[in-house]
């Protein structure tokens, strides 16, 4: 390999790792739907420790705001590499937006210190599982 | 082996477990317990042997030859043969000091909330002013000492309660059910992170700092076996939590903001400080061992003064280097490049390059002009090759595909 094309390479293979390449609508669909399910656990498990105080506040909030920043993420990353006349975008996005707004509730729950909402909020979430 | 030796042993133990533990050794094994349970275990194991086995050689090159890994590497080779490692080595310490800062600032952002970007700057200031006014000793045995925070992850690994005869069956490697890319990826960036190359060039420098001869002999392999095996133990720990607590759940760890419920689960909010603490140390004393490398390597290719030891003045472009190094890798932490997937990134990159760095080592422990009778056994040399060679293939299959995408 030349010496101009190796580093290029390198940079090519960086830039697509960091920046999430691949236009797939298929691969894109199964990203979203992982996402939703890790991201649907996550917030519950997070809710369940909030409720019996295992972790402070202040964690808990930043758990909601990684939470909502990658559904967000995952929602551009729909409408970017998968067209509008795909069933399956509809559904993920309705999914998608029903997570943000389960996400939402949690943070206010937290904002009113009002552990009994998050707990009925996090029992309302999908729970994923294990493969 | 008399007093001084058992104390030189415990701080030797407690700098290579430090020197095992960093953000990719922590993010790579939780990931891998989200996604996996306990089935990359064998990942963690083999390249905890593979690591021991160079640990040990550097440090036994050092005490018997009286020079550090890099410089013994470019006299023996030559320096039109060393640019090309020195340059990957370069490369990959900047990317994996980048994660160290990354980490470093995550743990900062847990326990206030500021965003991790604006407290890059912060800690590359910081890593850089220990560097600066501390000497080798103070700062390796300092963070060493307060990493064994770290030991956290061992408890709530413990008190998670794990199956322990599945523990067991992850030791042996076995094909994954789903997600085969991500699977040999995260195994391929287990090994990059645990197989770091800077350990070796720090050790073997280090070594040559604290004046180590041939009657270290014993004592280094006492450090590499004991060290890098409480080190693998932790970063099990770690899998472990991450295998009961998250994987049953469906969590899968994407953000490192996650990574702290494998701790809190069992451990609750003292958990949870603990791990941060432990988070930050780790990170910082990662980052200060990678800029020091840095300057070890420079120094030692291009003939400079150096040392830890001596003072900036008299040491002033190695102390230039390690003052470039942690400023240079902030700016993508900075900038809000997502630092798990640098890790990551680095971590797979770091396999690839492996091969580059580790078997021109190999040769030099087979030359008796260098380590006399030291010279490497059968064994050694055999465990080495092999598990290098497989990661670089893993990672040079495994790559393309998780950037593909595909399962």
């Amino acid at each position: 390999m030349g010496r101009v094309r190796a580093p290029a390479l390198f940079g090519v293979l960086v830039c697509a790792l960091l920046c999430g390449c691949g236009g797939d609508p298929s691969d894109a669909a199964e990203q979203a739907d992982k996402s939703l399910r890790a991201w649907s656990a996550t917030l519950r498990v997070a809710a369940e420790q909030w409720v019996d105080r295992r972790v402070p506040d202040l964690y808990f909030q930043q758990v909601i705001e990684a939470a909502q920043e990658s559904l967000d993420e995952q929602a551009k990353a729909l409408s970017k590499k998968m067209p509008a006349s795909d069933g399956r975008r509809k559904g993920l996005e309705s999914r998608l937006a029903e997570l943000r707004q389960r996400a939402g509730e949690l943070s206010q729950a937290l904002d009113r210190s009002d552990r009994g909402a998050a707990e009925t909020t996090s029992r309302g979430l999908p729970g994923g599982a294990a493969s | 082996m008399n007093s001084k030796k058992y104390l030189e042993v415990a701080l030797g133990i407690l700098t290579s477990t430090g020197g095992f533990l960093e953000v990719g050794a922590i993010a790579t094994a939780t990931q891998a317990g989200a996604s996996f349970g306990y089935q990359l275990m064998w990942a963690l194991l083999l390249g905890t042997i593979c690591v021991t086995f160079l640990v040990e050689m550097s440090g036994r090159l050092a005490a018997s030859s009286g020079h550090p890994l890099p410089a013994a590497v470019r006299e023996r080779f030559g320096f039109n043969f060393y640019v090309f490692p020195i340059a990957a080595q370069v490369l990959v310490d900047l990317l994996v000091l980048a994660s160290e800062i990354g980490g470093s600032a995550l743990a900062l952002q847990l326990v206030t909330g500021v965003d991790y970007r604006w407290w890059a700057v912060p800690v590359a200031l910081f890593v850089w002013l220990l560097l600066w006014l501390g000497t080798f000793n103070v700062i390796e045995y300092g963070v060493s000492i307060l990493g064994l925070i770290t030991v956290v992850c061992i408890v709530a690994a413990f008190k998670a309660h794990p199956e322990m005869a599945s523990v067991g069956k992850g030791l042996l490697p076995s094909l994954p059910r789903h997600d085969k890319a991500h699977y040999w990826f995260l195994a391929v960036s287990m090994i990059g992170a645990i197989i770091s190359p800077y350990l070796f060039n720090f050790y073997s420098s280090g070594a040559i700092e604290d004046e180590w001869g041939e009657d270290h002999i014993g004592v280094n392999r006492a450090i590499a076996v004991i060290g890098m095996g409480f080190g693998g133990l932790i970063s099990a720990g770690m899998l472990v939590a991450a295998a009961a607590i998250l994987h049953p759940r469906g969590v899968e760890v994407d953000r490192y903001e996650q990574v702290p419920l494998a701790i809190t689960a069992t451990l609750g909010k003292w958990g949870f400080f603990l791990f941060a603490a432990g988070l930050f140390i780790a990170c910082v004393g990662a980052a200060i061992e990678i800029s020091l490398d840095g300057a070890y390597v420079f120094s030692q290719s291009f003939g400079w003064n150096w040392g830890e030891n001596a003072k900036p003045r008299d040491a002033a472009r190695f102390s230039s280097v390690y003052t470039l190094m942690p400023f240079v890798a902030c700016v993508p932490m900075a900038l809000g490049l997502d630092p798990l997937a640098v890790t990551l990134f680095s971590m797979a990159i770091t396999t690839i390059i492996l091969p580059v760095i580790v078997l021109p080592f190999l040769v030099l422990m087979n030359d008796e002009h260098y380590v006399g009778r030291h010279r490497n056994g059968f064994v050694g040399n055999a465990v080495v090759f092999v598990i290098i060679v497989l990661a670089a293939v893993m990672a040079v299959v495994a790559i393309p595909l998780e950037i593909k995408g595909g399962s």
